[in-house]
């Protein structure tokens, strides 16, 4: 027993010791790696979340406008607001959790085509691309077919777009609205396959 | 039994010795190496997150307060760093929010300038919501300007600051707003300012840097 004990660890047992050693490391890089891309995944979402609710916002501001004709600039949005109803409405919008065509880049294979009345509501005045903030000084309507894919997390006019779904005609009432479906779709970071979508919906009245 | 007893007590070779050294200081190395990227991982994690949970704190707090603004009562506050102007504030009504930007210092990259905006027992301010009736925070933009302690509230967590790109613009009738603001760490080592954006190369030397701009835009219908 006493010389058993003088012999050390065999070849075997160190193997295995280093064996184990490894898997624990492997396996804790692999759930540290998976939580930050969770939580990279989580940024990009705030992201999308506050351009999904600034573009709710600047079609609440355009309704609000078309519906007073007081505050400076209404004309300009009365037009852009009458686009939506005369040009954008369609019966029923894309089902969540789907891309469009433009922002995939690949034939929309997964429900049939992209809506073609889809558009989207974003500033062209801005000197610095990168502030978005400076757009709102000239919100106008964009056409769906200017939408392109997102280099990162979906932005306004690069992975995030509105559809505008008809609604009211309920008997006896002359409530007229519109639900507003905005959507975004985006590659998430340490990208599969899936891609990343959020969206909501925005019932807006105007007559 | 005695050959077995002699054995024993020769002990091993050099080639043995060598062998068995390297062996153990690749496996140190390893271990070393594995455990050092745990921890940067690790940091990365906390830091991103840090940053995000203030990012959506200030945004959170930003959107309410200027969903219920009268738009008319909508003003900035101005300061000037490194002889360019910044926007350090915003007064939506009855509460205002101040902030100081940091950025590099262009004559010594090593240091980092900032305005100097700071709370009424003199420690400076990161991002304050501010009870502000009277609008102080934008009619009084002089650094003599001490936000109170009592009735403010700090946004973001130590360790934190606000840098460029951080604006505030406002849509023609003036009711929607759109708030431009870049938080980040406050290390200057891995911040390039050279092109007037901040950007965070990310670099582990120190602690790990991270910098996200978020943009709020709120439809100011207090007063509709």
């Amino acid at each position: 027993m006493s010389f058993r004990s003088k012999q050390g660890d065999t070849l075997i047992e160190v193997m295995f010791a280093t064996a184990v050693a490894a898997l624990l490391i492997v396996l804790a890089l692999t759930i540290m790696n998976r939580s930050l891309a969770q939580i990279q995944m989580a940024v990009e979402t705030t992201f999308v979340r506050q351009a999904i609710d600034g573009e709710a916002e600047a079609l609440r501001y355009i309704r609000d406008q078309y519906a007073n004709h007081a505050s400076l600039g209404s004309a300009q949005y009365t037009a852009v607001w009458q686009s939506i109803i005369n040009d954008h409405l369609q019966s029923s919008a894309t089902p969540f959790g789907k891309c469009q065509p433009s922002v995939t880049g690949d034939p929309y294979n997964d429900g049939g085509e992209g809506s073609t009345k889809a558009f989207y509501i974003k500033g062209t005045t801005s000197s610095n691309p990168d502030n978005d903030a400076v757009g709102i000084s000239a919100l106008s309507l964009h056409p769906i077919a200017s939408l392109s894919r997102s280099e990162t997390y979906a932005q306004v006019g690069r992975g995030i777009w509105v559809e505008a779904v008809k609604g009211g005609g309920v008997a006896g009432s002359e409530t007229k609205y519109v639900d507003f479906h905005i959507r975004s779709c985006w590659d998430p970071p340490f990208s599969t396959n899936e891609k990343a979508t959020i969206g909501t919906i925005v019932r807006l009245q105007y007559e | 039994m005695n050959k077995l007893h002699k054995k024993q007590q020769l002990g091993f070779t050099i080639i043995e010795l060598t062998l068995a050294m390297t062996m153990l200081s690749v496996m140190m190395l390893i271990l070393v190496l594995s455990t050092m990227q745990l921890v940067s991982v690790f940091n990365k994690g906390i830091t991103l997150k840090r940053v995000n949970q203030s990012g959506r704190t200030v945004g959170a707090e930003l959107q309410n307060s200027l969903r219920h603004a009268n738009s008319t009562q909508l003003n900035i506050r101005q300061s000037t760093l490194g002889g360019n102007t910044v926007v350090t504030g915003i007064c939506t009504g009855n509460t205002s929010y101040i902030w100081n930007i940091y950025a590099k210092d262009s004559s010594n990259p090593d240091n980092q300038l900032s305005t100097s905006i700071k709370y009424s027992d003199e420690a400076k301010v990161g991002f304050a919501k501010v009870a502000d009736p009277t609008h102080e925070v934008c009619n009084n933009p002089s650094d003599s300007y001490r936000v109170p302690r009592g009735g403010s509230k700090e946004l973001i967590g130590d360790g934190l600051v606000v840098r460029q790109p951080t604006t505030v613009a406002f849509a023609p009738g003036g009711g929607l707003v759109s708030v431009t603001y870049t938080l980040s760490t406050d290390s200057v080592e891995d911040i390039d300012d050279s092109t007037g954006r901040s950007t965070c190369s990310g670099g582990q030397v120190h602690d790990f840097c991270a910098l996200n701009t978020f943009l709020v835009t709120a439809y100011a219908r207090g007063g509709v």
